[in-house]
């Protein structure tokens, strides 16, 4: 439920930004395929998004990452569901850009609030959200310990829409305990297992929260290091849950949530 | 004298805050302040539009505002910028990590390098170690590679004391310090000469910072100046 794709694009075009030795960063498609096939259990299918315009520094720079995005979910349509990116700083750019990626067959929205540096529930946010609300797409949205996107924060917001589903990306991080919280009071929030700190607040999750609000994301994005979908799936697969409980976090529970906003799978 | 050095113009879509320099200018002379630092709103992505404004700004209030510029230090005309900015009359750059560049990052230490030979203090965010990847480490390394830039961490959080006290680069404003006895507790580590009256306006208030620095009575009357006005005045050259 949560792999970064980048483009790869000639030296010229990074080298000036990167201290001597220092590698390309990103993923490209070809490579993250290679890595869900070798994947024990192989990975069928992967949500994904961009990387460099999480935050972007243009429109453009939004529309060129979500362009790869629907490219590569067209070339490889067996493998890929597609996430636009919207950072919602741009006002009117942002939902145009929102419309513009719906349109194309996108049906799932990618945010990272602590890459624009202002709470998740700010105005521009519940604008974006609106739309997202009326469109009747996904939100996914990053989470981590900062006063930016931290689960009370990202709470606040899908409270704001109970109609609106949205998947609180990475558990929390540290603060998962504080992600079941809101989850359990929140039925329209799930949670992916990317970054979670703590594998066992899966369990947690399941036995407090529910068994079908939780999925299994890796958050890849670079060919090494950082985290890898193997680990991630080691991350569930070690909890030894029950067959039919795994069954629905490393896929079934994605499945439905995706089907619901009209994903075709 | 007194100096604000921590004010924000323009607009803010994130929070939707809309501000024009009257009615900073207003507020200031409420507040009995001479002089204040302005510049965009860090959460507006559209730095090159915003810096207009600032621009025209200090165009309109030459003897009360001071002009930062924000930058993206991701754009390969970064540091053509920064020159044009320094010859519109700007005195200090803004960056912020949430364009997406991080403190180790060759691009920003390219920008502190051209802000040393453009002779203009950094200023940053303090409470950028609450973010995703910003990281207090490659921040400290900067400081010590380039000790001829004068840094400004806005927003007094508990670690920037420490990294001042270790680093005498670096300048502190009083934004979002809860109390004047808090910035009484930053004296001893770091020392007056180095804290900055901000207030973060319009988030904070002109009218708050002063009374935080005047209420508290371990300050003596050159303490109070220093943070006031000398220490601006020495760090911008005014």
């Amino acid at each position: 439920m949560h792999v970064h794709l980048t483009e790869e694009r000639p030296d010229a075009e990074w080298v000036w930004s990167n201290w001597p030795g220092e590698g390309r960063r990103g993923l490209s498609a070809e490579v993250f395929i290679e890595k869900m096939d070798a994947c024990k259990p192989r990975i069928d299918k992967a949500v994904v998004f961009g990387l460099f315009s999480l935050a972007s520094e243009t429109p453009e720079a939004m529309r060129r990452d979500n362009d790869y995005i629907m490219r590569m979910v067209e070339k490889y349509p067996d493998r890929f569901i597609g996430a636009g990116v919207v950072d919602p700083s741009w006002g009117e750019a942002a939902i145009k850009e929102l419309h513009r990626f719906v349109d194309a067959g996108l049906r799932v929205v990618k945010m990272r609030f602590s890459s624009m540096h202002y709470h998740a529930n700010n105005k521009a946010a519940q604008r974006v959200f609106k739309e997202i609300g009326e469109l009747g797409v996904l939100p996914v949205c990053h989470s981590d310990w900062t006063h930016y996107s931290n689960p009370l924060i990202l709470g606040d917001l899908a409270s704001m829409f109970p109609d609106v589903r949205m998947v609180m990306q990475h558990f929390g991080e540290y603060l998962s305990y504080d992600a079941i919280s809101v989850c359990r009071k929140l039925p329209n929030v799930y949670v992916d297992t990317s970054a979670l700190v703590l594998p066992k607040n899966i369990v947690r999750f399941i036995d407090e929260v529910s068994p079908d609000r939780i999925m299994y994301a890796s958050d890849t994005l670079s060919v090494r290091g950082g985290l890898q979908p193997q680990d991630a799936l080691n991350r569930v697969t070690c909890l030894e849950l029950p067959k039919k409980q795994e069954e629905k976090v490393l896929g079934g529970n994605a499945v439905a949530l995706l089907r619901s906003v009209g994903v075709k799978l | 004298m007194k100096i604000d050095v921590h004010n924000h113009i323009g607009v803010d879509p994130a929070y939707e805050e809309h501000r024009a320099a009257k009615e900073l200018v207003d507020e200031m002379e409420k507040a009995g302040i001479d002089k204040c630092v302005v510049f965009p709103f860090t959460t507006n992505p559209d730095f090159k539009e915003q810096n207009k404004v600032v621009k025209e700004a200090m165009d309109k209030y030459p003897d009360k505002l001071i002009g930062f510029f924000t930058m993206n230090p991701r754009l390969p005309e970064m540091t053509d910028l920064m020159y044009m900015y320094k010859e519109q009359g700007f005195r200090g750059v803004v960056t912020d990590p949430r364009f997406g560049v991080g403190h180790e990052a060759k691009r920003f230490h390219e920008l502190v390098e051209c802000a040393l030979v453009l002779e203009m203090p950094v200023w940053l965010h303090s409470d950028d170690k609450d973010t995703m990847r910003v990281y207090i480490g490659p921040l400290e390394a900067v400081m010590s590679k380039y000790p001829g830039v004068q840094f400004i961490l806005s927003s007094m959080y508990y670690d920037h004391v420490g990294i001042a006290a270790r680093h005498k680069n670096v300048y502190l404003d009083t934004a979002t310090h809860m109390s004047g006895g808090m910035t009484a507790s930053a004296v001893q580590p770091v020392g007056t000469h180095r804290i900055l009256m901000g207030s973060n306006s319009p988030y904070g208030l002109l009218r708050r910072e002063v009374e935080k620095i005047e209420a508290e009575d371990v300050f003596t009357g050159f303490q109070k100046s220093l943070m006031y006005s000398l220490n601006a005045e020495r760090l911008l050259k005014l």
